[in-house]
């Protein structure tokens, strides 16, 4: 488990755009924070310079207080799961749950364990054989989820990841990913424009507008600061 | 495959709806007919006792080793060139990569003699490269097998560079940052994630590319000839005899037809999926 620091992060494209502008965000040990704001103000691309799949233009990223702006992501250590999942077309559940374990050269006998706990827990010990083409939507996000979880990376980061679901099944999810979270204590950064959806998973909300931070708060402060 | 193809093409017909108008019925059963006719008139043509003959006699023989060899090494350059080709010209964000895509489509729209010409100046005795290598290692390339591969390849490989490209744009790049994060250096993603995804296309380019370099003519004989046994392929065999030995010519053709029915009954549909995608 690990903490996550933005310290003064700022991400400018080629093209001049500035993306986002001297961030200043933490993520405590085991905290759950949630990145608000509507479409386009740099929450996604705060989370690709978290993972490292783009580069940080100025300031310093920190995990566990050791600066990674130059490390590679695959040396970060943290699991993402994407907007459209991204599960592999051509691998089964089982093996798209154990991918991240078998680029770690993990023996069979403990990814066969590993998987199947996480299926567990996911609910999709029936799904293991299957194709991702044949699951429905729902089942798709845990998959996505148990992929990331599966190896304990020191946290874990998600990009809309109920975009792509009805909102009845959005609303029933919130919770269950709520306790995912919790019953690993895994360090969350969550990425979403949907305001009720923060409100529910988040232990602290970051709203962010054109690249920059907003307002911060607890769930329970935003309400306040809003309701008057 | 093809039973599978049947009952979704149905369904999706009954989803849109759409009635087609007798009068398109008219031109498209003239289409029909610009493209079955001609095949039909070469069955009715076709010397059917002398058939095994014309088709093992020496010189049919020699076309058809020739070809199958040459169209096969193609065809892995094509995969060795082409797939890394495609991969950069979708991912690429490189200025210029734009202008760089039509020139490698051009051997698709070129008239192939052109192509064997301008191979000929290329790598011909008079050419820059050609009188380079003729004079440091004393190779000439054209009028040899080696020019037979260059120019299948020459024309061949857009095929598959279309094929791949599209499939990896199709793609996006979520699978591969997906992997990146959980662990994978570039090269692991390349080969445990990229490729793997790219198969299906991959499979059409090929079976595209092979097709296209078993029947190329117009620059094989312009830029490696028609030497028996070294550079006279199928098709360059075919246009000889017939003005030597028509029923051998029609004889040869038939096989050729039968090869390339094999190739669209084999690719077909993801063929088409692959250069539309």
């Amino acid at each position: 488990m690990a903490e996550i620091v933005l310290d003064k992060v700022s991400k400018r494209y080629p093209d001049g755009v500035l993306a986002v502008s001297e961030l200043d965000v933490s993520v405590a040990d085991g905290e759950f924070v949630v990145l608000l704001g509507p479409p386009g103000c740099g929450k996604s691309t705060v989370l690709h310079l978290v993972a490292g799949l783009e580069s940080i233009s100025s300031g310093e990223l920190r995990i566990d207080g050791v600066r990674v702006n130059e490390q590679p992501p695959w040396q970060r250590d943290l699991a993402m799961v994407f907007e459209g999942y991204a599960l592999y077309p051509h691998l089964s559940v089982r093996e798209n749950i154990a991918f991240p374990l078998r680029l770690a050269k993990l023996p069979d006998a403990t990814v066969r364990a590993r998987v199947g706990e996480v299926a567990e827990r996911l609910d999709l010990t029936e799904q293991l054989d299957r194709r991702p083409a044949m699951l429905s939507g729902g089942q798709r996000q845990r998959v996505a989820i148990g992929r990331a979880i599966v190896r304990n990376a020191k946290a874990l980061l998600m990009d809309e990841p109920m975009a792509n679901l009805d909102s009845k099944l959005r609303t029933q999810l919130r919770s269950s990913v709520a306790e995912l979270q919790r019953d690993l204590g895994i360090t969350t950064l969550y990425v979403t424009h949907d305001q009720a959806e923060a409100m529910a998973l988040a232990h602290r909300v970051v709203v962010l507008r054109d690249g920059a931070v907003q307002q911060t708060g607890t769930p329970r402060q935003l309400r306040e600061t809003c309701g008057e | 495959m093809s039973g599978g193809e049947s009952p979704g093409k149905e369904k999706h017909a009954r989803a849109v709806g759409a009635r087609v108008p007798v009068a398109l019925w008219i031109p498209a059963t003239l289409a029909l007919a610009l493209v079955t006719l001609p095949v039909i008139g070469l069955l009715l043509r076709t010397d059917f006792a002398r058939l095994p003959a014309l088709l093992t006699s020496e010189a049919s023989l020699h076309a058809l080793r020739l070809s199958l060899l040459t169209a096969a090494i193609s065809t892995v350059l094509c995969v060795l060139l082409g797939v890394p080709l495609a991969i950069v010209l979708a991912r690429s964000r490189v200025r210029g990569v734009r202008v760089l895509r039509a020139v490698v489509l051009l051997p698709l729209v070129l008239p192939p003699v052109v192509g064997g010409l301008a191979l000929l100046y290329l790598l011909g005795r008079t050419g820059f490269l050609g009188y380079l290598i003729d004079v440091t290692t004393g190779v000439r390339v054209p009028f040899t097998t080696a020019a037979v591969v260059i120019a299948q390849t020459f024309v061949a490989m857009p095929f598959l560079v279309v094929s791949v490209e599209g499939a990896v744009r199709a793609a996006g790049d979520d699978f591969e940052s997906v992997a990146a994060t959980l662990g994978a250096r570039p090269w692991t993603v390349f080969t445990r994630v990229t490729c793997p995804l790219l198969l299906p296309a991959l499979a059409s380019g090929v079976v595209l590319s092979f097709a296209r370099a078993l029947g190329e003519f117009g620059a094989t004989i312009t830029f490696a000839g028609s030497l028996q046994g070294v550079t006279r392929t199928l098709p360059l065999e075919v246009y000889a005899q017939a003005e030597a030995d028509v029923d051998s010519a029609v004889a040869l053709s038939l096989l050729l037809i039968v090869i390339a029915i094999a190739v669209i009954v084999l690719a077909r549909p993801r063929a088409v999926e692959g250069v539309r995608g």
